[in-house]
């Protein structure tokens, strides 16, 4: 070995050693982290895998951008891909929407229109609907779907080719009475989609049937035709007095075997409801407070009277409900008609039954043809020649 | 026609059938097929990053719960110390407690032989859980068993669930004391996977539930569970290790972050939702709670507190290995079960005996059938 050499061997073997040093010390660096900086880690990861999602799979991010189509149907403006909708259904779908602006604006004026006027819609396709059943699922055609972007609960449409006018109409008309209730805090008990729709006979005959087999006595007074009853069941649902003003005593074994059940560690609770739906009455007065009271009769059977109530009102409807104070909803729906409380919950009333009678007919047809029948056995067996 | 010519006409058609094959493919199909691959290639980027940045996930709440278990104050064995973010709404937290004290008294542990702390959590789950549970294992004798629970903002009280362990292996140690050395080494090895609580439903015993092998061989595990079934002593051994972490990359090479997942925090053991509730898919982590359950709290505690480990101090006061508790434990939670070839070796040897008797048969018969 050269002079040279081993003077510089110490030195070599030195920076060998803190190389080797360095490298061991390295993985050990890259493991030991604080819980804010594995978070940090966990922020970026998460971030670089949201980038590739937009990238390839976000199907709906991209088409977004690829929608330049417009229909602007005097306020109103749809956006949509011209790769994905024909001119035929181009010009039907301005069609529908020009067709459901003018119903709004024959039944409640300029000020029905603006409801829909900030709407901003969307186009986008959809091949097929899956629909699942206990014991299989089927697939309905669907061609495209129409849906308002504006809105938080995103309502759609779904459509197949060639686009008919009229459910885009039924869709933008459903669309503005949704949006009236949103914007009355005082409505927001009901079911506001059918408020501006003329609603279809079958619609207002299940009204009194259902309130007639209804599991609160409320609901079954209505159905008899007490209007203090119809008033209780119509009022928004309130949880907190629902017990007492839509149960009777004797609702409350029903009330406990379908309310939601507190926690289920509670067994003295369930040992009390064990001996209510056993039959004794006492265990169901104690325990009913527990439970949770569901609404025995949901939105859209209230939705009916806001239905009526717009429709007596008529086109003067929207400048009462702007006028109106903030005020409870019963007492806004017969400002809304023009007529006294009472007035528009017995209206309604008739409005149900009727339609219930008229679904049940006269009984006419059956008549005639019982009598026929008997008539032509009658003859048969007094034409008959004895053996 | 001739046979000649009939045999031109065939050759001719099938020539040209042939040759069909030989004409490139327009170019437009091709195009639609690389794309097709291209977009497959992407969304398996998309599903590796997102299975990252879980596992990162997964990580920062081992770290949060470690530093949270750090920064408690010293825990007497006796009474558990319940810690719960005010965030959270009285029922939920009332709800907690209660769930907490029923596991104590269903594993005979109303004052716990060992300090146990557990901490609830609200706002910090990553994903899509709405409870998860990290558990932290003591590092030293005397240190408290901790176990953090991460509640997402939007819990309520049915999200609870009866069956809901949410002391996992802490129970074991509120209801048996501290472990024996090994283990307790064993329990940090094993990531506590045969623990993973200590008290098993009437759900989960062999009456009502018995696994079918041949037709669920899909959970992680079940290669293990199959050969313990037909009778490997070897796989029965592995059941009672850590296969979980094992069997869980069995089908692709971890990443980096699944690697580190296992060893970033040691001591530290997140639950997947299954992992913390006692029904259905108990069968592994069921292990030892069903194992207290036979043996009894005496000798069950005996064995755990013993400084020789598990298999050892179950050898030495049962008489028999481990490994035969096992394979009896697995036989009678599942259904019969063989494995190899599908076809027994006796039907196999009888097909081929059938074969050369035919064969011999046919070689006898044939000089008389021609002659």
């Amino acid at each position: 070995m050269s002079e040279c050499a081993r003077r510089h061997l110490p030195r070599c073997v030195a920076l060998l050693v803190a190389l080797l040093m360095a490298l061991l010390a390295v993985p050990s660096a890259a493991t030991a982290q604080s819980a804010a900086e594995w978070r940090e880690r966990h922020r970026r990861a998460t971030a670089y895998a949201e980038s590739l999602r937009v990238e390839t799979i976000g199907d709906e991010y991209s088409r977004v951008r690829r929608r330049t189509g417009r229909i602007v149907a005097g306020e109103r403006r749809v956006r949509f891909d011209p790769m994905e909708l024909s001119a035929q259904d181009t010009s039907r779908l301005a069609t529908g929407l020009r067709r459901g602006a003018e119903r709004l604006r024959a039944t409640l004026g300029a000020a029905g229109v603006r409801l829909i006027d900030d709407d901003l819609w969307d186009v986008f396709p959809k091949h097929t609907d899956e629909r699942s059943t206990g014991i299989g699922s089927w697939f309905t055609r669907i061609d495209l779907v129409l849906a308002t972007s504006t809105h938080g609960d995103r309502p759609r449409l779904a459509l197949t080719v060639p686009i008919d006018p009229d459910r885009v109409a039924d869709f933008v008309v459903g669309r503005a009475g949704a949006t009236l209730v949103e914007r009355t805090p005082a409505l927001h008990g009901y079911e506001g989609w059918t408020a501006l729709l003329t609603a279809e006979e079958p619609y207002w005959s299940e009204v009194p049937r259902r309130l007639a087999i209804s599991w609160a006595a409320a609901g079954r007074r209505c159905a008899t035709g007490a209007t203090a009853a119809c008033a209780d069941v119509l009022a928004p649902f309130d949880p907190t007095d629902a017990l007492a003003r839509l149960f009777d005593p004797s609702d409350h074994r029903t009330l406990v075997a379908v309310g939601r059940l507190p926690a289920l560690t509670d067994s003295i609770f369930f040992a009390s409801r064990r001996r209510c739906l056993d039959g004794a009455d006492s265990a169901c007065a104690r325990i009913v407070g527990e439970v949770e009271v569901p609404d025995p009769f949901g939105a859209e059977l209230r939705g009916t009277l806001l239905t009526h109530a717009f429709e007596l009102g008529g086109s003067e409807a929207m400048a009462r409900i702007a006028s109106a104070p903030a005020d409870a909803a019963l007492p806004l729906l017969a400002r809304v008609a023009g007529i006294p409380e009472d007035s528009l919950i017995a209206s309604w009333q008739r409005r149900t039954s009727t339609a219930l009678d008229r679904e049940r007919g006269t009984g006419a047809g059956l008549a005639v043809s019982t009598a026929a029948w008997s008539a032509l056995l009658l003859l048969l067996v007094a034409l008959r020649k004895p053996a | 026609m001739k046979l000649s010519a009939r045999l031109i006409a065939g050759g001719t058609l099938a020539a040209l059938g042939a040759a069909t094959f030989l004409v490139p493919k327009d170019s437009g199909n091709d195009d639609r097929w690389t794309g097709f691959r291209a977009t497959r290639e992407a969304d398996r980027r998309f599903f590796a990053a997102l299975d990252d940045a879980r596992a990162y996930g997964r990580i920062a709440e081992r770290a949060t719960a470690q530093e949270v278990a750090r920064a408690l104050p010293a825990v007497a064995a006796g009474t558990p110390l319940v810690q719960l973010d005010p965030r959270i709404p009285r029922v939920v937290a009332s709800a907690f407690q209660a769930t907490l004290a029923q596991e104590l008294r269903a594993a005979g542990a109303t004052v716990p032989r060992y300090p146990i702390a557990v901490v609830v959590l609200s706002n910090g789950v990553y994903g899509g859980a709405h409870l998860r549970q990290t558990v932290v294992l003591p590092d030293a004798a005397g240190q408290p068993c901790t176990v953090v629970l991460l509640l997402k903002a939007t819990f309520e009280r049915r999200l609870l669930e009866p069956t809901h362990r949410l002391l996992g292996p802490c129970g074991f140690f509120a209801a048996y004391g501290p472990p024996g050395v090994a283990t307790g080494r064993w329990l940090r090895d094993a990531h506590a996977e045969a623990a993973a609580f200590v008290h098993v439903t009437a759900a989960a015993t062999p009456d009502t539930a018995r696994l079918d092998l041949h037709r669920n061989l899909d959970f992680i595990g079940a290669p293990a569970v199959a050969g313990c079934r037909s009778g490997r002593v070897d796989a029965c051994r592995s059941l009672f290790g850590s296969v979980a972490n094992v069997e869980r990359f069995a089908y692709s090479e971890p990443s980096e972050a699944e690697s580190l997942e296992l060893t970033a925090v040691p001591g530290t053991e997140t639950s997947y939702e299954f992992w913390m509730n006692a029904q259905g898919t108990a069968l592994r982590s069921g292990m030892l709670a069903s194992l207290a359950a036979e043996l009894g709290p005496q000798q069950f505690g005996e064995i755990w507190r013993g400084d020789a480990g598990f298999p050892d101090e179950y050898r030495a006061r049962q008489g028999r290995p481990l490994e035969a508790w096992i394979a009896e434990y697995v036989a009678a939670r599942t259904m019969p079960y063989s494995s190899g070839p599908g076809v027994g070796l006796v039907s196999v040897l009888l097909a081929i005996g059938l074969t050369v008797g035919a064969a011999l048969m046919a070689v006898r018969r044939a000089p008389r059938a021609m002659s």
